[in-house]
Parts: structure tokens; C-alpha cells; sequence
């Protein structure tokens, strides 16, 4: 009886061992390309490939709710890929992905990306990948080739818009101000009821600082392109600091952006610089009260955007290509607006979820390099807080 | 001709336990030291000899924040032991010292961020504290303690952390005063408070002394509290050092400010133990 056991044993063994190899045999060879070689490939071989790699790691920090229901979209639309979601800090994540640069494997495939220039100085980036992606054209095409002042020239491909603006409550704010002299006026009437954020714990306290540099020292535009921060660009910024210094106790300074919307909510604060996103996040959530406004001022507030990358070494160079032309698809972009009620990177998207009036987008200014952002945040610590603490 | 000691196989049984200490201390510490001259860079891998970081890590930023976290640090060791003291010395004769002590205890075992989020909260414009202060008449609009430049906030926070940290040392020590030598004192004509002043407080100085060395190292070396409650400037010393690194991308510089934060440290862990040295001598004459 055992010897038969034993026997059916090693036959089945044997039988599904036959059945493995005919079905190898059946299934198509796929070519595993890199990704220079995947730039000249139809999406449907890049589909094939992407299925035989069988997985893309995605990084972002934020809006875990919105990427979660991409990954979802993402894995109904191509079956057999799939769609890792890595969400973590952004400054710890950036520094792995520059240690990571000269390895010939790295951890992540695709990554949101909100420093350009490290990573691209670094050389951790493939690219450009913008003019393949299938809806180029409909992407907007400054971010397509300027992120945060930095010249990227296509590496990176839009994935949402931002922008900064003012956030106030009607109720004790009846008539906004609009120009810089009115906002002066405002601070001065109203002291300790204007609140910006630290611009080293949020990108509101930078949107502010920038709005600033615009207003008092003469525009922003000679910044683009610069890859480092010029000396006689900034020669003049002790203007703006000595604004700020002149009002320090008249402005409350937040730790977060999350913190300027939470001291509005609670009374401490009756206008505060906020992103558009993050505001429409905390009013669909109940965290801040429906009546409370965004606009972007006629001294006008940058606005900018988020853009992917794909990693130069990234292990599943299909998958991330696959994935990259997904996020900046109908059904990605559509949940962007959705889910992180942002505005798409795509400006044909319906853009259902949002808190700016379509009639103050005018009022938006464009971001400086990122040599400059490090210079505005050191500045403001030693020329601001040092001096007025 | 002297003889050779044999050698005690027992002695690798610490293998373990020191494999641990070098592996994760003492290799740290000379990663740090080495960030800190730019021998070591794990992120780009790029390392060259430099001063520079030493030259620069000096500056009003760094002073403010030692400054700072120096006071800090003072003020909650001492505001604690003063808390911690009589409180001890009461519930050691509360017949509710039995669900008190545990009760008090709770804040030791939350974790720091936690408790932060908690205090906030209580501490806000529209906290707890604002408004019974407005409701009882004491101040007429909302006092700004959180993130206030004076650390208020960062100092209540930390009380309410330490004081059960510092109930768990001087508890034991209070309760371990011998009843005979004080039953000595009294037959002698001491009162209460000649009890307390000449037998329960020298014999339990040592462990205050101990119990407030050790909270000043806590709070000096505390991260996740000053980042949530503390002001804008100047920052901890830690906070200081994680911003240098992950904002300014100058680790070089964070290592600089890791190390003098580090000797800072070992400094006041000499200080505990040539003092618990000289009062375990003294304490042991008086007995």
C-alpha cells in the first residue's frame, strides 16, 4: 500500500512538473528591454514586458486615500502588474534615492517628485520621458519643463497643480485685501491675526516669503533657470527681510501648514496663507468651517506642481514607464482631482473639487529655483527670527 | 617567575552584550565623529577632510539653541523635583497610594509625541486652559502658549512626562527610609518636619540628585516634543540637528551639531556619577 502511495506520488510530481514546462513552453518569450530601448517599444509590448516584470514600486508622502485608489485602478486596467505604493517622508525618501543614484538596482521605480534639482544633479533620473507619455500634449506644458524654477527640460511629467493663496474667515474678514498696501494696512490693523507658515515646516511660509520677494524686490522671473543662487540677484532681499522684522509682532509665524488652518479654525487666526488643496482636504473633512474663503490676491501667490520621475535604475523599467503614462491618463488624473482634490497635471481634466475662483487664476506667479528656496529659508531664520527673537 | 593567568572562558559570554554596545554605539559615535570632518557621506558617498562644518556649526543659530535647550532642560529637572518631592512624601502616608500611584504613573508609559498632542490640545487658544482662566476671570483674551518663544508649552509638557518618571525613583527611595530610625527621632522629641529635614531628606538626596540628572538628559536630548510645541526659534538642539540635515541637506554640519550634543551629554553623565559617588560616601557617614 505504500509502495502505490509512493508511486502515485512521483506521478503526480512528475505530471505537474510535464504541465509546468508545456505551459512555459506555450507562453510568448517577452524581450526585457531597458529603458532607452523602451522609449522606441508600442505601449502594448511595454504592457507585455511590464506583465513579465510583474510589479512597480511607487513613492509618494502624502495623500495616501487618493494613490491607494489609483493602485487599485492602476492594477484593474493592466492585470498581472502589480502597483506597490511606498508612502513615506519625502526628505529621508529623496536621500536614499541619491544614495541609491550610482547603484545598478534601486528601491523605487517611479516617485513623486518635489526636488528636481537634487535628484537630476545626482543623475538618478531617466529622461526626458515627457513626449512619450500618450497625452503630452494635454499635460501643462511649463511643468512639463520647469518645476520650481529649475529647467528639467521633460524628465519629469505633470502630475498636479498647486497653489498658494490667502485663506480668511468673511465673518471677521469683510473686505480682503487684494494689493500689497492693503494687506500692509490689514496686518497693521489687525496685529497678530495674520498667520504664515515657518518656511522649514511647510510650503505655505515659502509661497508667503516668495509673494514677498515678488511685491518688494522685483519680480520673480530674473530667478528662473538659475542653477545656483546668485548673490547680486538677492542683493536686495534685505528689503523684504527688514518688512518682515518691521511686523514680526504684528504676524503670528505657524509650525505647519496644517497649523495655519487650525489656528484660522479655532479664532486665533483670521487670514493665513494656505495651499488650495490642503484647504479643500480640510473643508470636505469638517476640520475647517464651511464658510471659510480661498483666493489668490492681485499681488499675486505662486502656484507650481508635483511632478513623476522615473529612476534611472529603477528594476521594472516597463512597469514604471507603464505606470508613469497611467498617472497622467483620464482615470489617474480624474481621481486627483477627486481624492487630493488638487488640480490635475492634465488641463483638459474636468476640475470638479476645487477652492480657487477660476477668475483669480490670473493672479498666479511662477516659483524660483530651489538654490534660491534653501536661500529664503536660511535668510529668514538669521535675518528674521534671530533678530527679532 | 610569575604565572601566567589563565585566561576565563566566561568572559565570552559577554560577547552579546558587548558586540551590541560596540556595534551600535561605539560605531555610531565614530560614523558621527567622521560625518562631522566629511569622512562619511551615505548619501552621495562623496568624502573629503574639511574643518569647515567645526568653523560654521558655532553661530548664533547653534548658541541660541544650546542656550535654550539648556533651559529648558533646567528649569523642568528642578520644577519636577519640587513637584515630585512632597507629592511622594504625601502619598507615602495616603492610604490611596494604592490606585494613586498607578494613576500617576500613566504619563510614564504615553509616548512623548502623544503626550504632546495631548497637552496641546489642552493648552491651545481655545483650550481647556484659556478657557477656565476666561470663565474664572483671570485673563480677558486667550493666552499663545503653544510654539511661544519661551518654551512654556515645551516646559509643562515635559513636566507632565517626568514628574511620574521622577515619582517611580523617589518613591522607592522615600518608602526606602527605615521606620526604626525615623521611630528613633520622634522618641527623641523630633517633630514632622525634623523627621523630614534631618533623616528622610538626606537619606533620599542622592536619588533626587540622581532622578534629576537623569530628566535633564531626557528633556535635553528631546526631539518629538520641542518639534510640536516649541517655538519657531530658537529650536532644540536635536530639532536644529535634523533640519540641518534633512532641510539644509548639510549633514556635515548635523554631524557637528550630533557630537557637541553628545559631549554635552557625557559631560552631565560624568557629573551623575562623581556625584552619586560623593553622596553614596557622604550618605553612608551620615547612616
Amino acid at each position: 500500500m505504500k509502495r502505490l502511495f509512493f508511486v502515485l506520488l512521483i506521478m503526480m510530481i512528475a505530471f505537474s512538473a510535464f504541465a509546468n514546462g508545456a505551459k512555459e513552453a506555450e507562453a510568448p518569450k517577452v524581450e526585457m528591454k531597458n529603458l532607452d530601448s523602451l522609449m522606441d517599444s508600442s505601449w502594448d509590448a511595454i504592457y507585455e514586458q511590464a506583465k513579465a516584470e510583474g510589479e512597480v514600486v511607487f513613492f509618494i508622502w502624502h495623500d495616501e486615500a487618493c494613490y491607494t485608489e489609483i493602485a487599485k485602478a492602476f492594477e484593474k486596467a493592466y492585470p498581472g502588474v502589480k502597483f506597490n505604493l511606498v508612502v513615506s517622508d519625502s526628505s529621508a525618501a529623496l536621500d536614499k534615492m541619491v544614495a541609491e543614484a550610482t547603484e545598478p538596482k534601486g528601491s523605487f521605480d517611479v516617485a513623486v517628485i518635489n526636488a528636481p534639482q537634487t535628484l537630476l544633479n545626482a543623475d538618478a533620473l531617466f529622461g526626458p520621458i515627457v513626449q512619450k507619455l500618450e497625452n503630452y500634449e494635454k499635460l501643462d506644458q511649463n511643468l512639463c519643463m520647469i518645476q520650481e524654477g529649475y529647467v528639467h527640460n521633460g524628465y519629469l511629467a505633470p502630475l498636479y497643480r498647486n497653489q498658494g493663496g490667502l485663506l480668511y474667515n468673511p465673518a471677521k474678514v469683510p473686505n480682503p485685501p487684494e494689493t500689497w498696501a492693503e494687506l500692509e494696512a490689514w496686518i497693521d490693523a489687525n496685529p497678530k491675526k495674520f498667520g504664515v507658515c515657518h518656511p522649514l515646516q511647510g510650503g505655505s511660509g515659502g509661497v508667503f516669503i516668495l509673494s514677498a520677494i515678488d511685491n518688494l524686490c522685483g519680480g520673480l522671473d530674473k530667478y528662473t533657470g538659475d542653477i545656483d543662487a546668485d548673490p547680486e540677484k538677492m542683493a536686495n532681499w534685505g528689503i523684504m527681510w527688514n518688512w518682515f522684522l518691521e511686523r514680526m509682532d504684528k504676524i503670528t509665524i505657524t509650525s505647519s501648514n496644517n497649523d495655519s488652518l487650525s489656528r484660522l479654525n479655532q479664532g486665533e487666526l483670521d487670514l493665513v496663507v494656505a495651499w488650495d488643496d490642503g484647504t479643500y482636504t480640510a473643508k470636505s473633512n469638517g476640520e475647517l468651517f464651511k464658510d471659510v474663503t480661498f483666493y489668490i490676491p492681485e499681488f499675486g501667490m505662486p502656484g507650481g506642481g508635483d511632478t513623476i520621475g522615473i529612476l534611472k535604475n529603477s528594476q521594472h523599467p516597463a512597469a514604471s514607464l507603464l505606470l508613469a503614462n497611467f498617472l497622467t491618463g483620464d482615470v489617474a488624473q480624474t481621481l486627483i482631482n477627486d481624492f487630493q482634490h488638487a488640480y490635475p497635471g492634465r488641463t483638459d481634466i474636468e476640475v470638479k473639487y476645487t477652492v480657487i475662483p477660476p477668475e483669480d487664476l490670473v493672479n498666479r506667479t511662477n516659483w524660483t529655483p530651489y538654490a534660491y528656496k534653501r536661500a529664503y529659508c536660511l535668510g529668514f531664520v538669521s535675518e528674521v527670527l534671530q533678530k527679532a527673537y | 617567575m610569575k604565572k601566567r593567568k589563565k585566561f576565563d572562558w566566561g568572559y565570552l559570554l559577554l560577547i552579546p552584550g558587548i558586540g551590541y554596545i560596540g556595534f551600535f554605539v561605539i560605531i555610531s559615535a565614530y560614523v558621527m565623529i567622521s560625518q562631522s570632518f566629511g569622512l562619511y557621506n551615505a548619501i552621495t558617498g562623496e568624502v573629503a577632510f574639511t574643518l569647515e562644518s567645526w568653523k560654521n556649526v558655532l553661530d548664533k543659530s547653534f548658541f541660541d539653541s544650546l542656550w535654550f535647550t539648556l533651559q529648558i532642560s533646567i528649569v523642568v529637572s528642578l520644577v519636577s523635583i519640587a513637584i515630585t518631592y512632597p507629592l511622594a512624601l504625601l502619598l507615602q502616608k495616603s492610604k490611596a497610594r494604592k490606585w494613586l500611584l498607578p494613576l500617576i504613573k500613566i504619563p510614564y508609559f504615553i509616548p512623548g509625541l502623544v503626550g504632546s498632542f495631548l497637552i496641546v490640545n489642552l493648552i491651545d487658544y481655545h483650550g481647556l486652559l484659556n478657557e477656565v482662566l476666561i470663565l474664572l476671570k483671570i485673563i480677558k483674551e486667550p493666552m499663545r502658549l503653544r510654539n511661544d518663544a519661551n518654551g512654556i508649552a515645551v516646559i509643562i509638557i515635559h513636566i507632565w512626562k517626568n514628574v511620574p518618571f521622577m515619582m517611580i525613583i523617589m518613591f522607592s527611595a522615600i518608602e526606602g527610609v527605615r521606620q526604626d530610625i525615623k521611630d528613633c527621632a520622634r522618641n527623641l522629641g523630633a517633630n514632622s518636619l525634623k523627621v523630614l529635614w534631618h533623616i528622610t531628606l538626606p537619606l533620599t538626596v542622592s536619588s533626587a540628585l540622581v532622578s534629576v540628572i537623569l530628566t535633564f538628559i531626557r528633556t535635553f536630548n528631546d526631539y518629538a516634543i520641542s518639534s510640536t510645541a516649541g517655538p519657531m526659534y530658537p529650536l532644540s538642539l536635536s530639532n536644529l540637528m535634523k533640519t540641518t540635515a534633512y532641510t539644509y541637506d548639510d549633514w556635515t554640519t548635523a554631524g557637528c551639531i550630533g557630537v557637541l550634543m553628545t559631549i554635552v551629554t557625557v559631560i552631565f553623565m560624568v557629573l551623575y556619577t562623581i556625584l552619586g559617588k560623593y553622596l553614596k560616601q557622604g550618605g553612608s557617614k551620615d547612616a
